[in-house]
C-alpha cells in the first residue's frame, strides 16, 4: 500500500513537471511567457511547491502528535490524583469520625478503621507501583513516610492493652466500636494531617513528571 | 519440606476482629487457638512448614496480630524460634506486617 503511494506520488510529479513544463510554451493571449522556459525550471517550481506542502502537512503531523501525547499525559495523571483524591478522601472521613467525641472521647468503628488503614497502604502502593511500570522515578522516601503515618494511624486505632488492667494511653474496643480517648485523638489527628501532607507533596511530584 | 497453608481470609474470616471475644468478632484469640495453633501443632509434629498468607482479607488491626502470633509464645508456651522456624508469611497486599509479626514473636518471648 505504501508503495502504491508513493509510486502515484512520484507520477504526480512527474505529470506536474511535465504540465508546468508545456504550459509555460503554451502561448496564451493577454499573458506573456518567457520563450526560454527550461524543464529544469519547471521542476524546481514544482519542488518548491511540494516542500512547501510537505513542510505543511509535516507541521500539522507534529503538532497532532504533540497534542495526542499531552492529552494521554493529562489523562494519565487525572487517574493518578483521582486515586490520591480518594485517600485524601478517607483521611478526611475518618479525622471527622475521630473528631466527633461524646464526653471528650470519640468513637468509631474497627472494621471501618482497618479497611481505611488497608486501602490507604494499597492504594498509595498501587500508584507507586504504576508509576514504575511507566518508568517515572518517583521519591520513595514519600511513599515510605506515608506507609509511616497511616500504621501509626492503625497503631493507635487498634492497638488494645495485651492483658486486661494494663493502664495507659490504650483505645478500648467493645462490640467492635473503638472508644478513642482524649490523648490518641489528637495524636491520630497529628498523624492524619501529616499523611494529608504527604499526599500534597505527592501530587506536585507526579505533576513535575512528564509522562 | 512439606508445607501446610493457612489463608486467614479463606480458613477464618475476611474481616479479622479485635484482639479479644468481648471486644468484637472474628478476634485475634479466636483465631489463635482455633485456627493457628492446630495447624502450629500439626506443622511442629510433621517437622513440616505452615505458611500463612494474609491476604486477600479487609485489613488487620495491629492487636489482632498481636494477640494471634505473640499470643503463641505468651499464652501457649512455645518459644519464639520455635514459631520463628515453623511459620513463612506471604503479605503481598500490606508487606511490612511479615517484619511487624516476627518483632511480635521476639518481644513477646
Amino acid at each position: 500500500m505504501k508503495i502504491q503511494g508513493f509510486v502515484k506520488a512520484l507520477l504526480i510529479v512527474i505529470v506536474s513537471v511535465f504540465l508546468g513544463y508545456f504550459l509555460g510554451k503554451i502561448n496564451i493571449p493577454f499573458f506573456k511567457f518567457d520563450d526560454k522556459i527550461e524543464l529544469a525550471d519547471a521542476i524546481q517550481v514544482v519542488l518548491s511547491f511540494i516542500s512547501i506542502i510537505v513542510t505543511i502537512l509535516l507541521a500539522i503531523h507534529i503538532s497532532t502528535v504533540i497534542e495526542r501525547s499531552r492529552e494521554v499525559e493529562k489523562v494519565e495523571k487525572e487517574f493518578y490524583f483521582r486515586k490520591l483524591d480518594y485517600l485524601e478522601s478517607l483521611l478526611i472521613d475518618l479525622s471527622i469520625d475521630i473528631s466527633s467525641c461524646t464526653d471528650g472521647a470519640s468513637t468509631v468503628n474497627y472494621f471501618k478503621t482497618v479497611n481505611v488503614c488497608k486501602r490507604l497502604n494499597t492504594g498509595i502502593k498501587a500508584i507507586y507501583n504504576k508509576l514504575s511500570e511507566k518508568s517515572i522515578t518517583m521519591d520513595i522516601n514519600k511513599k515510605e513516610v506515608f506507609i509511616e503515618f497511616s500504621s501509626q494511624i492503625r497503631e493507635t486505632l487498634t492497638n488494645t492493652a495485651p492483658s486486661q488492667g494494663i493502664n495507659g494511653d490504650y483505645v478500648i474496643i467493645n462490640n467492635n466500636q473503638i472508644t478513642v480517648p482524649p490523648v490518641l485523638i489528637s495524636q491520630t489527628d497529628v498523624a492524619i494531617g501529616k499523611a494529608l501532607d504527604c499526599i500534597f507533596e505527592i501530587k506536585f511530584e507526579i505533576n513535575s513528571k512528564k509522562f | 519440606m512439606e508445607t501446610i497453608l493457612l489463608s486467614v481470609a479463606k480458613d477464618f474470616s475476611t474481616t479479622p476482629g479485635p484482639r479479644y471475644d468481648w471486644e468484637g468478632s472474628f478476634c485475634g484469640e479466636h483465631f489463635r487457638e482455633n485456627v493457628l495453633k492446630p495447624k502450629i501443632e500439626e506443622a511442629l509434629k510433621g517437622n513440616k512448614k505452615l505458611k500463612i498468607d494474609l491476604d486477600g482479607t479487609a485489613g488487620f488491626g495491629t492487636s489482632f496480630l498481636e494477640e494471634a502470633f505473640g499470643g503463641l509464645v505468651r499464652n501457649n508456651g512455645y518459644t519464639s524460634n520455635q514459631i520463628l522456624d515453623t511459620i513463612d508469611i506471604k503479605s503481598e497486599e500490606e508487606d511490612f506486617w511479615i517484619e511487624r509479626i516476627k518483632e511480635y514473636i521476639v518481644k513477646a518471648g
